[in-house]
């Protein structure tokens, strides 16, 4: 009778086991961050690479899990505004970790960059799947987004280039690396609202059918 | 509705057998907003606005679909349970009895409930809310017999409104208002932005050396910089790109920017302040007419109304003629009906004076000039932003002129012609009086801002010279561009427009009053067609037809030839400026021909017996030969 609302979770067995794996998998990839070595040799590519790959898939596979497990938690804008903080705060330590930090720290960071990355993607999936609120977070985003860059431009300058000198010197970028979020934001945020909307609508439709 | 001989005791107009207040308020709504739109699709313009008109048909009914899931969420409501079964089965019993495809479903909440009870829905699912409290009291009333009438009364009134279809209605107008709020503020708050930034990233784009900045950046290849060179356009359209650029003002574009746009928001600010709220008054008094027409009498209702026990009240039967006659009394003043203008709800008293005079519905004939010319100000206002006026430009008369012809004859002529409460001279110098009152409005507004013209004409014609110039970019083909006034003598030019304009409003006030009195002629001929076959079905619809007469005629033949006499008479001798006159002509005089057809038919002759039938109609009028009433649809008996 009523839209989707907040559902109540009732964590089966398979979703506990789940969650508990995605802790574990999360405190391994913790320690494997510290414990994997800094230098490689030449003939040791395929197991840095390894290490990557494994730490990235696990690292996304946890966070997805976690949050649809957890998904309760993230149908208020509330908590979609905490994700993109998280993203922002994140972006923003990652381009200043490897200036400051030592490499594990500097891998830590960037690896929590990249979850905030999927960690918003999954959030606003979760959020617009639960809320017919995608008209409302593509008009914010946009208007929001518009006067963003209008600002960072009369503050920074040509953002055009900046953006082209951030290709091969990052440093040249760091004032703007936020707006790296901005175009994540809209990676996510354009396909799912349009998904989000065509799919609500089609809900509606069919229930006056 | 000055009032006249009073109709047989008992028997009242039928108003839902005569066009909808409700439907017509909610069709103005949607045409003044979504028909502008479409209005300026026609015309090539910088925006192509047929999808925004598509938007703002279909978004605001997604929303309406929408909202009562969210309703339901927001107050916490939930199916009424087994303790209020019996209540519920009430509801579905009085549903088919009055005609109505599903029952709604009783929601209810712990607590106080905002305006219980209430009604919403979708074409599908339909709802009424209501405190616990409230549909407990309603449950226990019903089961006693003193109290039934009155809480069946209540019951009644909310299933009127899905009835009526007033709910659909009510929802969908608040979305459509919303959305426009909505779209025009994010439109200026987005477009001023994205104007900004394009502003900005002009200047920087054409200020780049890209080969000098793609070697500085130092992360690609001589191959790579080549290969990303070809994406740029070559120097050459560069060059026309940034002198096309440079051409743009972006004062312009934000003069064409807030220009399109204002006048939506002014006009939803009036449909918002004046006509929704009378849409809320309106819907309630037809709810409140079913309840009377469904029980009988009025004593229930007015028992639920006022609060007073329903014994009390047939104990003392005068106590409602007294109430009627001290409401008839009482003086309202020009405050109380500045606040009855705002309220959403009208207070009970007058809504018992509506019921035991249903035609008060339609209002009276200065509220309906008013409205008729607040609506054709708006119309005026709207078609002259640069969305609309190079498809309507050319015709600056007939969209408000049509707005006021069928607003005034479906709302105000029908009704009162098939009433029979006026004599046709008091209704011809009523709507002498209305037509006065409508252009009125309309050269109050011109008076205004021809005086503005001409004060600064003389005190600041430098700064007119600006604004002229601004308004003529605003119209371009492409905003913000501007080739200045050129030539122009704005003197003469001010001198002109007044002299149009002006001109403009004696045409409309005469050929408002000639269509009028064709109107009047014709309707008042057409409520003498006794004996039409069907006549409860098909009387109302010819009505529309006979409005559609005038309304083809005056719209599509006095009027453009008059503005192609007034705009452009070097046009006036030309044949294919009277191509369409000429066709709408035609079929104007086919009508009229069947009209007077089928008025030499049906006209003047008693259905039942017969025999001629002498005298005008009025509400319960009888044959004098067999004493058998005549549109007895037209009336409808409930006790006071």
């Amino acid at each position: 009778m009523a839209e989707r609302g907040i559902p109540v979770v009732k964590r089966s067995g398979l979703a506990k086991w789940l969650v508990r794996l995605s802790w574990s998998w999360l405190a391994f990839d913790l320690v494997l961050v510290f414990a994997a070595p800094v230098q490689y040799q030449a003939g040791e590519i395929a197991l840095l690479l390894l290490i990557s790959a494994w730490l990235f898939l696990s690292l996304l596979g946890a966070v997805t899990c976690l949050m649809v497990v957890y998904r309760s938690s993230f149908q208020s804008w509330l908590s979609w505004a905490v994700l993109v903080m998280v993203l922002l705060i994140a972006s923003l330590l990652s381009g200043l970790g490897s200036g400051i930090a030592g490499p594990h720290i500097s891998l830590l960071l960037t690896l929590l960059h990249l979850m905030s990355i999927v960690a918003v993607g999954v959030g606003t999936a979760i959020f617009l799947y639960y809320r017919d609120a995608s008209l409302s977070m593509l008009a914010w985003f946009s208007m929001i987004s518009i006067w963003l860059m209008v600002f960072a431009w009369k503050g920074y300058g040509n953002l055009i280039e900046i953006m082209l000198l951030s290709a091969g010197q990052p440093a040249a970028g760091a004032p703007v690396a936020w707006l790296g979020s901005l175009w994540c934001l809209a990676f996510w945020i354009i396909p799912i609202g349009i998904i989000s909307f065509l799919g609500h609508t089609i809900r509606l439709v069919l229930r006056e059918l | 509705m000055t009032s006249a001989p009073e109709p047989p005791p008992g028997r009242q107009p039928n108003i839902f057998a005569l066009p909808s207040q409700t439907s017509l308020i909610f069709c103005l709504m949607v045409a003044v907003l979504v028909g502008a739109i479409f209005l300026g699709s026609l015309a090539p313009g910088p925006v192509c606005l047929w999808p925004v008109g598509l938007g703002m048909i279909f978004i605001p009914f997604r929303s309406f679909l929408a909202r009562s899931g969210s309703e339901i969420t927001r107050r916490g409501l939930v199916p009424a349970g087994e303790s209020l079964a019996p209540l519920q089965n009430y509801i579905h019993t009085i549903a088919v009895q009055i005609g109505l495809s599903r029952s709604p479903l009783l929601l209810v909440r712990d607590g106080k409930l905002p305006g219980s009870p209430y009604t919403f829905g979708t074409p599908k699912h339909w709802y009424i809310a209501a405190s616990r409290e409230d549909a407990a009291v309603w449950q226990n009333q019903l089961a006693c017999a003193d109290s039934q009438p009155a809480a069946q009364a209540r019951i009644l009134h909310e299933l009127y409104h899905f009835k009526t279809g007033d709910y659909w209605k009510m929802g969908y107008t608040r979305e459509l208002l919303r959305l426009t709020f909505l779209f025009t503020g994010w439109a200026i708050l987005f477009f001023l932005g994205w104007g900004i930034l394009l502003v900005l990233a002009y200047q920087g784009f054409f200020e780049l050396n890209f080969p000098e900045l793609f070697e500085r950046a130092g992360a690609f290849t001589p191959a790579q910089i080549q290969l990303l060179l070809q994406f740029l356009p070559a120097s050459e359209d560069m060059e026309a790109l940034r002198l096309k650029a440079s051409g743009v003002n972006f004062g312009l574009v934000l003069n064409y920017l807030v220009a399109s746009l204002f006048p939506f928001v002014l006009a939803g600010l009036f449909l918002r302040l004046f006509l929704y709220p009378k849409l809320w008054q309106v819907r309630e008094l037809y709810a409140d007419a079913g309840v009377s027409h469904n029980q009988k009498e009025l004593l229930p209702f007015f028992s639920a109304l006022s609060g007073i026990d329903l014994p009390i009240l047939k104990h003392y039967p005068t106590v409602l003629s007294k109430i009627i006659a001290d409401i008839h009394c009482s003086k309202d003043t020009l405050l109380g009906k500045r606040k009855t203008l705002y309220q959403y709800h009208t207070s009970w008293q007058n809504r018992l004076v509506c019921l035991c005079e249903p035609e008060r519905v339609y209002g009276n004939w200065w509220g309906t000039a008013l409205l008729a010319g607040g609506v054709a100000l708006v119309f005026d206002i709207i078609l002259v932003s640069p969305l609309t006026l190079m498809a309507v430009g050319d015709w600056p008369m007939h969209f408000p002129f049509l707005a006021v012809l069928v607003l005034v004859s479906v709302g105000y002529l029908i009704p009162t012609v098939a009433l029979g409460r006026n004599g046709l001279a008091l209704l011809a110098r009523t709507l002498l009086k209305m037509t006065s009152v409508i252009v009125g409005i309309r050269l109050a507004w011109l008076l205004f801002t021809l005086g503005v013209l001409f004060s600064l004409l003389f005190l600041a014609p430098e700064f007119l010279a600006e604004i002229l110039a601004g308004a003529f970019a605003a119209v371009a083909r492409y905003a913000g561009q501007s080739t200045g006034l050129g030539d122009l003598d704005i003197q003469a030019f001010v001198v002109q427009a007044a002299v149009l304009n002006l001109t403009q409003v004696v045409i409309i006030f005469l050929v408002l009053l000639a269509a009028f009195a064709s109107m009047i002629f014709l309707l008042s001929r057409l409520f003498r067609w006794y004996r039409l076959p069907e006549a409860g079905r098909r009387l109302l619809w010819a009505a529309y037809g006979v409005v559609g007469l005038p309304a083809l005629f005056f719209g599509l033949v006095i009027l453009p030839s008059l503005t192609t006499a007034l705009f452009r008479p070097e046009d006036f001798l030309r044949p294919q400026s009277w191509i369409y006159p000429l066709l709408s002509l035609l079929i104007s005089a086919c009508g009229l021909a069947l009209f007077l057809i089928l008025d030499r038919k049906y006209a003047d002759v008693c259905p039942h017996c017969g025999e001629r039938v002498h005298e005008a109609y009025q509400v319960g009028k009888c044959c004098s030969a067999c004493q058998k009433e005549l549109f007895e649809w037209l009336s409808v008996e409930y006790r006071w």
